[in-house]
């Protein structure tokens, strides 16, 4: 017999991840309203950021998720896990704050700062706000690597599933960054 | 340990009485101080002088009124604290954290009426000092992300961490929803950076989002509350019964 349809982690969790993409969504339109209004500035700005470092950071965000996956699917399937696909994941979450803030000094000792444009302003915004998502979602994985370890039960499950579904956002979420300012940062981009 | 509660009657009493400060509070800023939404962040020296120089009357009765209400918060939070102190045992930290992050917080509500206040009590000295009122007033009220942390996560930890708790007022959406509401007043702190657009103190995203979501965060804890006070009337009458 099929098992029950039911929705991952639990109903009050998608209060939070609905809000947070509704936020995100006006982030992106309020982007694509001022490119559209400045698209020099926007086009040429976005040429400065690092691809390379971007490019890496959209790797490791998405290994990170597949840990994670595979970690929740341990949990779900009651197996007695060690949390070491949470802690993978952890060290994922790491090197892109790491990333980060290499990228962002970077961009500080070429005097590049939101104060420079509009594009900046948005950058080191929208981006730092995802940053600190990164790093609450690290503190929800950092939980799980030693909730994994406990005996299997519906609220081991719950919690897994429900930071589970906060990184695998904040994953999303930097996905729509990246797309964004690094590929499609002017109207020539 | 079991903490003694507040009786339903005076907690019912202690938030209509902020809710009713508030209200003022609101009116006050909206109809008197007339700073809803703030001016852009673009006026001179000599255009914020001259908004003052023109309201300065009704800028002064709000501060007057907002003097008296301003710090509203407080015995809601004073109710939230008496249910939070249940759900823990031994001395009740998250409880001490949530309360003492509350009582911070309404101090940067009470300042900007006073600072705006202050710039409409001399409209007629140099421009650029009542400008320098102005800007602390505006931007205590939109950049001020400091207590608020200390007062949210304790009650979405003590919210989600309590399931099944019989004395857990709060839904777990609700935790959820107070997670989300630290997280958008964080982007306030912008207000210091641009003068135009949605990060600039009269913005989309640092002044109309986070003061609605604080407007709809006050609003749910009204509905959470008042349900969670009757239970706790209902469940003290049931206990009076058994004991004759």
């Amino acid at each position: 017999m099929a098992e029950p349809r039911r929705i991952p982690g639990e109903a009050g969790i998608w209060v939070l991840i609905g809000g947070e993409m509704l936020v995100f969504s006006l982030f992106f339109l309020i982007f694509a309203y001022y490119r559209s209004q400045q698209p020099e500035v926007f086009s040429q700005s976005h040429l400065m950021l690092d691809r390379g470092i971007g490019l890496a950071n959209t790797l490791v965000l998405l290994t990170s998720s597949l840990f994670v996956a595979l970690g929740v699917r341990r949990v779900r399937e009651g197996q007695p896990g060690d949390g070491t696909f949470f802690r993978a994941g952890l060290a994922c979450g790491a090197i892109f704050a790491a990333l980060k803030a290499a990228e962002y000094t970077a961009k500080f000792s070429h005097g590049i700062t939101p104060l420079t444009n509009d594009f900046f302003m948005y950058y080191f915004a929208f981006t730092g706000i995802h940053l600190v998502h990164v790093l609450i979602g690290s503190g929800g994985l950092a939980y799980l690597s030693f909730v994994a370890s406990r005996e299997p039960s519906p609220s081991r499950t719950m919690l897994a599933e429900c930071a589970g579904l906060f990184w695998h956002l904040v994953d999303l979420l930097w996905i729509m960054l990246f797309a964004l300012f690094y590929l499609a940062g002017g109207s020539h981009g | 340990m079991e903490y003694p509660t507040i009786s339903a009657r005076a907690q019912r009493f202690m938030l209509w009485w902020g809710y009713a400060m508030m209200i003022m509070f609101g009116l006050s800023y909206w109809l008197l101080i007339r700073l809803l939404p703030l001016n852009p962040a673009t006026d001179t020296a000599a255009q914020v002088a001259a908004f003052y120089q023109a309201n300065s009357l009704p800028i002064r009765i709000g501060a007057v009124l907002c003097s008296w209400c301003a710090a509203f918060a407080i015995p809601i939070y004073v109710v939230l604290v008496a249910h939070c102190v249940r759900l823990e045992k031994g001395i009740p930290v998250w409880s001490i954290l949530q309360f003492g992050g509350g009582m911070m917080m309404t101090i940067f509500l009470v300042l900007p009426p006073l600072f705006w206040g202050v710039a409409a009590f001399s409209p007629g000295r140099p421009a650029e000092i009542t400008l320098l009122m102005h800007e602390l007033g505006n931007l205590t009220l939109v950049t001020t992300d400091q207590f608020f942390i200390f007062n949210m996560v304790p009650i979405a930890y003590l919210a989600l961490s309590r399931r099944g708790h019989a004395l857990n007022p709060f839904p777990r959406w609700y935790g959820y929803y107070v997670i989300w509401t630290a997280l958008m007043f964080e982007v306030g702190a912008f207000g210091f950076l641009p003068r135009t657009g949605p990060f600039a103190w009269n913005g989309l995203l640092v002044y109309w989002i986070p003061f609605s979501i604080f407007g709809i965060w006050m609003t749910l804890t009204m509905l959470v509350m008042l349900p969670a006070i009757k239970r706790q009337e209902m469940a003290e009458a049931a206990e009076a019964k058994r004991h004759g």
